[in-house]
């Protein structure tokens, strides 16, 4: 069970990252993407807290944030690259 | 903020950066390390406690009851048995006592007595002081590098201290690039490796701050504090609320157990209580349990456990060892239940990571690694802008000497720490020994690497070339492993020794990233400018995203 907390904090995590970089550049509305990334951050933590408990999830989350963030930028030019000229 | 302010922000940041930038790296790729040095380094260097099963909790009391006959009974006043596996390579059996010295002073006198962590069969007696029985304790590898991040080797008070002010530094380097960096959410996606190369370390840099940045924080501030608490935090406290006396404030946060002796003798049971404490709390390791009052009616059997769902370094259980009752459960500094002691509690799991299971670590592990590469692009920032941009004032051989000197002393640690690994398969001598010939392969090969460096003209290539040592250092491990210790990788899996397996598999990745390191970084400076082009085209000063 806690494999299964702990995986859908992660993904969750991400979300939040990605739907902060659409609140980045969103034209229309971009306080709903805001909104979203908050949200899955907030989700994520709480995922975190059935298996940990609150306080340890509070600083999980925020270690895997930190993960995630580096993980989407960096590997961002090197999907670009891969999956070729046209996305 | 007014950009001349924020300038001198700039200044403040890459000053520390400089002058901290190598000891910081070393520091933090160490601490990295460090995050799995205990338990499962400490396993994988002591191959009896590889794939231990839950101890024998009625043989042990066997063995404490036949030691207890053997010894003079002011020893039994406390028994301590510290199980092996998390912290200690064989199980061992304490009888401790007080005696006063003639110049006034308490000294804790030790009978200990060690035994097979497998086969329970008895090694060693010891009988002498408890501080001579700390020295004669044998060093790992894992224990050689944890006390390297906590002190670098440089001992008590100045180690501590050097560290110390390394978790300031690094806790004020957060503080002053989140000022200077004045485009702080609007580049949190910025990332353009292809541009130029001082683009590729800036953005580098800046995403490896931004995102980590509550880490870095949390790392640089609960450093400081592990690292100056003993030094200077203490002997303050101490001045301030007990005249100086920094035994009573100690006592007053971490009080010793007192049991409430009888005189009636009664026959506890601590095997069944211990037996049935680990099959309710599966979650938590057993590290040692200390009996007071041995034989007595109110003898109480503190139990120290690791793991469990609170923010701490380790939770004792008391319980009443004739009854079984459990008296209370407190964690290290909670026995006061006020909010100075939640806050030291938190200070060393949330440091080394070691509140959440191996989730935890690797998040942390990783985490530090990108804490070591902030501070190595910072570096490489400060080179690349005073070798080939507007502010420098050495020749641009000087930046290049710096540049070879970061490069050797950087990758010069990442090689030692490997090198560890060689010294703890091959290295077979007494205990007393082994801190010398670690030494010997660490500060050896990390010495070996700064020569290579400083000697070689290209720091690119050296950097390619070490990061090939790095992966066939890496991946030699598990190879020796099998070779020394009979414990292949597929062969530890099949035996559940998935400690062993865990440390091998995290080696050959590790080799494998640094064969790919290897294969992908270049071998020369991409796009070589001169200064004098530089400056022609480049602004002198930009405060701006740009600025780390």
């Amino acid at each position: 069970m806690t494999v299964l907390w702990v995986g859908l904090a992660v993904v969750l995590n991400l979300a939040c990252v990605v739907l902060w970089r659409r609140y980045r550049e969103a034209s229309s509305a971009p306080a709903l993407w805001a909104i979203g990334a908050w949200v899955a951050l907030l989700l994520s933590g709480l995922c975190l807290s059935f298996p940990y408990g609150e306080t340890r999830a509070f600083f999980i989350t925020l270690g895997l944030l930190g993960l995630s963030g580096w993980l989407y930028v960096f590997a961002r030019p090197w999907l670009k690259l891969v999956a070729g000229p046209h996305t | 903020m007014r950009r001349d302010t924020t300038k001198k922000f700039y200044i403040v940041h890459s000053w520390l950066g400089v002058v901290t930038g190598i000891l910081l790296f070393i520091v933090a790729y160490t601490g990295a390390f460090s995050v799995f040095g205990r338990p499962e380094l400490n396993v994988w260097s002591n191959p009896e406690v590889r794939g231990l099963n839950s101890p024998d909790f009625a043989a042990i009391e066997d063995l404490v009851r036949q030691h207890a006959q053997s010894v003079d009974s002011e020893y039994l006043h406390h028994v301590r048995v510290t199980f092996a596996g998390a912290r200690s390579p064989t199980l061992q059996i304490i009888f401790e006592k007080e005696v006063e010295l003639p110049s006034g002073r308490q000294e804790h006198r030790v009978v200990a007595f060690e035994h097979h962590p497998k086969t329970l069969a008895q090694q060693g007696r010891f009988e002498g002081s408890l501080s001579e029985w700390f020295q004669q304790w044998p060093t790992d590898m894992a224990d050689f590098m944890v006390t390297f991040h906590g002190d670098l080797h440089l001992g008590s008070p100045w180690g501590l201290v050097l560290t110390g002010v390394l978790g300031l530094t690094l806790f004020c380097s957060a503080v002053t690039g989140v000022i200077i960096h004045r485009k702080f959410f609007k580049e949190l996606f910025s990332f353009r490796p292809t541009r130029s190369l001082r683009l590729l370390f800036t953005d580098t840099h800046k995403v490896l701050g931004v995102w980590g940045l509550l880490f870095h924080a949390v790392i640089g501030f609960t450093g400081a504090f592990l690292g100056l608490v003993l030094v200077l935090l203490v002997p303050a406290a101490a001045f301030v609320s007990f005249s100086g006396d920094q035994e009573k404030l100690v006592e007053t946060f971490v009080p010793e157990v007192e049991p409430t002796l009888t005189g009636t003798a009664a026959k506890s049971r601590p095997a069944r209580i211990l037996t049935d404490f680990s099959e309710n709390n599966p979650e938590l390791v057993l590290i040692e349990t200390d009996i007071h009052g041995w034989g007595d009616q109110g003898e109480v059997m503190a139990v120290t456990t690791l793991g469990g769902d609170q923010l701490s370094a380790s939770r004792t259980f008391e319980f009443n060892a004739a009854s079984g009752e459990l008296l209370r459960d407190y964690t290290a500094f909670g026995r006061q239940e006020s909010a100075t002691g939640v806050v030291l509690d938190a200070m060393y799991p949330l440091h080394f990571g070691n509140f959440g299971g191996l989730l935890v670590k690797i998040v942390w592990s990783v985490l530090g690694v990108g804490t070591a590469m902030l501070a190595v692009t910072g570096m490489m920032i400060w080179v690349e802008r005073r070798a080939y941009g507007p502010e420098g004032r050495l020749s641009v051989n000087a930046y290049h000497r710096i540049s070879r000197f970061t490069v050797g002393s950087c990758m010069g640690v990442v090689v030692a720490s490997l090198a560890l690994f060689y010294g703890q398969l091959l290295v077979n001598v007494p205990p007393q020994k082994q801190f010398y010939w670690f030494s010997v392969f660490f500060f050896g090969s990390w010495l070996l690497v700064i020569a290579w460096a400083l000697i070689r003209s290209n720091s690119y290539r050296t950097i390619k070339e070490l990061f090939a040592a790095c992966a066939l250092l890496s991946v030699g491990v598990p190879l020796l492993n099998a070779v020394v210790t009979g414990d292949a990788l597929p062969l530890a899996m099949m035996q559940g020794k998935w400690i062993t397996a865990g440390v091998d598999m995290t080696l050959l990745f590790f080799g494998g990233l640094c064969a790919w390191l290897a294969r992908r970084l270049p071998s020369a400076r991409p796009q070589p400018r001169s200064r004098s082009t530089v400056e022609a085209t480049t602004r002198p000063y930009e405060p701006a995203g740009d600025t780390v």
